[in-house]
């Protein structure tokens, strides 16, 4: 992957008109705010049928999440930087991980910021975060969340691994979209508050 | 008798902060979202000592007439309420519910986050109305506690507001 440098920077600052491309958290998460149990376990999360995570899925072309939080997707089609989902490349964060492409994972060692403003300087789809909570509180820390869309589940599991483990500052959104479906999923999104009015979808 | 819970939260989950601040809920408690509604069909509040401590300090009892019981083992100073009914009870939340009962008490509100937990462990909340607010606070005062086992929820409806703000009603589902 090639360094950010100058002539890159220069050239996505010469482009503005390009659109931006939004990290967007997406996560079904508990109504007590975790995303599994504390084994994993997510037998807990309704796949509701009136949810088409297929179209949703068209809006991203790069998935990153952290090393503990998905197994390896099947490795089919070509790997366009990251091992592919079809369209959409696959990226797991560690520290720990030789970076490059093992077991079908892209793992990157990057820093999330250093990493995501990479990634924005390309023309692209969105980028979604698909957790952790600890990769979360990373991207947070850095206010790298432009969207949050959150599917609620109801259910109240009392204990679990935290969507939003503490340890972020504060950060406010606005409401864009939710949905209440007849399964009990609401799903509610929002966008990062900014002095600019948020586009519409 | 019903048992509900009304109350407003952080995405990430929290009442207040940890220093008991309301900040970052919307101005003035934001927009009309059904409170008054709701209270209206209360006949009994029943809150922890925190809520009360709380509750003291604001500059007006916020209850009016409706009887508010406050649970504590210790004892409690009530002579600064002013214009308000309100008793204290200890034990655990069925006893008191049974009490309440007895007394002939139809809709209690539970509220404040150690005592919701509590209700909410012992089986005993009926319905729970949650107002989501648009912000991530990072840290404070969890609504929700450790439970013995999942409670599931049958979701009744949600509405949002102008402000952001989204609140969803669910009833919680009996095991048979």
């Amino acid at each position: 992957m090639p360094a950010a440098t100058s002539p890159r920077k220069i050239e996505a600052e010469a482009h503005p008109a390009a659109s931006p491309r939004n990290v967007v958290l997406c996560v079904a998460v508990s109504l007590d705010g975790y995303i599994a149990r504390p084994d994993g376990a997510a037998d807990w999360i309704i796949m509701d049928p009136e949810l088409d995570l297929q179209a949703y899925a068209k809006a991203f072309d790069v998935i990153v999440a952290g090393r503990k939080t998905l197994p390896p997707p099947k490795t089919e089609g070509k790997a366009k930087g990251g091992a592919s989902m079809g369209d959409i490349a696959y990226y797991a964060f560690s520290r720990t991980v030789r970076p490059g492409k093992h077991g079908g994972v892209e793992y990157v060692n990057q820093a999330p910021p250093e990493f995501i403003h990479q990634l924005k300087t390309r023309p692209g789809k969105d980028i979604w975060l698909f957790g952790g909570g600890e990769l979360t509180r990373e991207f947070l820390k850095k206010d790298l969340i432009d969207r949050m869309d959150l599917g609620i589940m109801p259910v109240l599991l009392g204990e679990g691994i935290p969507l939003f483990p503490r340890g972020f500052p504060q950060r406010n959104f606005t409401l864009v979209k939710f949905q209440a479906y007849k399964s009990g999923v609401v799903m509610a999104s929002y966008a990062r508050k900014s002095a600019k009015p948020p586009e519409k979808r | 008798m019903n048992v509900s819970v009304f109350i407003g939260m952080s995405v990430d989950g929290f009442i207040a902060r940890r220093n008991g601040d309301l900040d970052f809920l919307p101005e003035g408690g934001g927009e009309p979202h059904g409170y008054d509604e709701f209270i209206a069909s209360v006949d009994a509040l029943v809150i922890g000592r925190k809520t009360f401590e709380t509750v003291l300090s604001f500059p007006n009892w916020p209850y009016g007439k409706r009887r508010v019981v406050v649970l504590s083992s210790r004892s409690l100073d009530f002579s600064h309420v002013r214009g308000g009914f309100v008793e204290q009870m200890a034990g655990p939340p069925a006893e008191i519910v049974s009490k309440l009962a007895a007394s002939g008490v139809q809709h209690v509100y539970v509220d404040g986050g150690i005592t919701i937990q509590r209700f909410l462990s012992a089986g005993l909340v009926q319905r729970l109305i949650i107002t989501r607010v648009p912000v991530l606070i990072g840290d404070g005062i969890p609504l929700f506690g450790v439970l013995p086992r999942d409670i599931w929820l049958r979701h009744v409806a949600t509405q949002h507001y102008p402000s952001g703000l989204v609140k969803t009603e669910y009833r919680v589902v009996v095991d048979s």
